[in-house]
């Protein structure tokens, strides 16, 4: 028999709680369940969705538009993640040797602003940046002498003009750097200097291993924000040309809210799915293994 | 003298960072038919606010590019006001309850926090999208709401449960004895005393709310709900574009965040070194 205070407890903790798992079952289990099931039916909206079975994951194996956005997903997570990380590490580290410096380390929030700002509207102004006749990139490395490329206009330079914006998007990384490079332990330092240890051997034995989980963290967050890049290629290229920087998200919106095909958009979700599930497993594993990473967390 | 080099290198790669948000404000204060000069001399020729006027002055008579920015801006203030508001009330009674109340079950409800943050929207929103369609619920700026407001509980309710977990216990206590009910307690002691958490919390929703785009896009259809990057977006598709106009509407839409970045710099530092931010 539970005490009386504890019984009202527990019925005022259900109803604090209810709104959540009310959102939960609507906008989380739901949508999770039914998208399972789409994945086996073809569903255009007006007929409603019959089941064919596996057919769509069968169909999207043989789908070379597929294996595209899937390919070009791919290259944003490995050519661009690295870039972007090695970049926010040197900017952290930098921050961090000049840290007494109040007045530097306001600078910080500059690198945060386009990780705050609309990405749609961040992406249309870099529409502008690379625009291959009248972009301010352009005519720099024209002044350079330098041949200036059809950013956002050929198969070729789609790809790395997207990474080069991505690296803009560095604040978050940066930040957890900084904190990472911060909560190093002085006295590691010291007892280094103390032995006559050059530069780059107390870089090599203190500090990459002492931030080497805040880099995986970055660096596995990375991936499963990329995975689902969507309003970059979306406006600066709408995929192309010829689907060379066409994404997996992408592949998804359109077959969905295009060409109303939502059973197969729902198989191409669930594997991406399966990839992020993946990839935050991973996160779960490394901070299992006490992964420190910062404050809180 | 080292440490010389790096200040100018780190205040050269400011400047670098910062072309993007410069360029959309020179670009929106030139004159379209300048916009090739503007770009060879990084300022424009005759500087002119005429599309801020125009943005802010539009009325429904006439109707205009400008009147659709002016609409789309009032949903997206709106929208992300009313879903701040909502999900740091909701997250507080949940937080609330899993910290305090001990609810039944509290162990597996704060997984599901954790977990729903990792759902990628884009395989949420097909369903969504499906659902809202059948309940005839799509172009609606409270379906908006709705969905921002479930979409950011996890991350609220994270944020305030470990703030919530991290306070004494003994003046809630106190009330309680003193005949306190559980929802004055937490309304008169446990939110003032959590101010640093309701910030940080609420800074991020407030920023995914209005950055939000692929959702917005998928279930607002015209002016009724849809929100300003969008607008900005679909603009961009037609077959002349205005660009001065949009980066005008692209300024604005930037004035908020970045005013509350910089008020609120601590609260959001601190919220990004948890190492939680969805972008």
């Amino acid at each position: 028999m539970l005490k009386k205070s504890r019984k009202r407890e527990i019925i005022w903790g259900i109803i604090f709680v209810s709104p959540w798992l009310l959102g939960l079952m609507i906008f989380y289990v739901y949508p999770m369940i039914s998208s399972f099931y789409y994945s086996f039916t073809k569903y255009t909206v007006i007929s409603g969705p019959k089941w064919i079975g596996t057919f769509n994951y069968e169909w999207l194996i043989s789908d070379d538009i597929f294996w595209k956005a899937v390919a070009n997903t791919f290259y944003f997570m490995m050519i661009g993640v690295p870039i972007t990380q090695l970049i926010a590490l040197v900017i952290a580290y930098m921050f961090n040797y000049l840290k007494e410096m109040k007045s530097i380390s306001f600078l910080k929030v500059f690198y945060l602003f386009p990780i705050l700002i609309p990405g749609a509207i961040l992406a249309i102004v870099w529409n502008l940046i690379l625009n291959s006749q009248y972009g301010i990139l352009n005519s720099f490395l024209r002044v350079l002498k330098i041949n200036a490329p059809n950013w956002l206009e050929s198969v070729q330079w789609s790809k790395p003009a997207i990474v080069l914006v991505g690296v803009w998007y560095i604040g978050t990384s940066m930040i957890i750097y900084t904190a990472a490079l911060n909560d190093i332990p002085v006295e590691l330092y010291e007892a280094a200097n103390l032995d006559g240890a050059k530069w780059w051997t107390k870089l090599w034995k203190i500090t990459v291993p002492m931030i080497s989980p805040a880099v995986l963290f970055n660096v596995i967050t990375g991936m499963i924000s990329i995975i689902q890049l969507f309003d970059l290629p979306y406006i600066l290229t709408s995929g192309g040309p010829s689907y060379s920087s066409y994404t997996w998200a992408m592949f998804i919106y359109d077959n969905a809210f295009k060409y109303m095909k939502m059973g197969y958009a729902s198989a191409a979700a669930w594997l991406l799915f399966l990839v992020t599930l993946g990839l935050t497993l991973m996160i779960f594993t490394l901070s299992r293994n006490k992964i420190y990473y910062g404050g809180e967390g | 003298m080292r440490r010389t080099i790096w200040i100018v290198f780190l205040i050269i790669l400011v400047l670098i960072s910062g072309i993007p948000i410069y360029w959309t404000f020179v670009t929106s204060i030139s004159e379209d038919k300048d916009l090739v000069e503007t770009s060879s001399r990084w300022f424009p020729p005759s500087p002119t606010f005429s599309n801020y006027k125009e943005i802010f002055s539009a009325s429904k008579q006439f109707y205009s590019v400008g009147y659709e920015f002016k609409i789309t801006l009032l949903n997206s203030s709106l929208v992300s006001l009313t879903v701040t508001v909502l999900c740091l009330t909701i997250a507080s009674l949940a937080a609330y309850s899993i910290e305090r109340l001990k609810v039944p079950l509290r162990k597996a409800i704060s997984f599901s926090v954790v977990l729903t943050q990792m759902l990628p929207p884009v395989i949420l929103v097909i369903p969504i999208y499906l659902l809202f369609g059948r309940l005839g619920l799509l172009n609606r700026k409270l379906s908006l709401i709705i969905i921002y407001t479930a979409l950011n509980l996890p991350f609220s309710i994270w944020i305030l449960s470990s703030y919530f977990r991290r306070l004494p216990v003994s003046v809630e206590e106190a009330a309680i004895i003193d005949g306190c009910g559980y929802l004055e307690t937490l309304w008169r002691i446990v939110v003032p005393l959590s101010k640093p958490a309701f910030f940080t919390a609420g800074i991020f929703v407030f920023l995914a709310a209005w950055n939000e785009f692929l959702i917005s896009l998928v279930l607002t259809t015209d002016l009724t709900a849809k929100t300003l990057p969008v607008a900005i977006a679909e603009f961009m598709g037609r077959y002349y574009t205005d660009y001065p106009l949009m980066c005008t509407a692209g300024i604005i839409s930037m004035t908020p965040p970045i005013i509350f970045a910089s008020i609120f710099q601590r609260y959001l530092v601190e919220g990004l070194a948890q190492g939680a931010v969805k972008e």
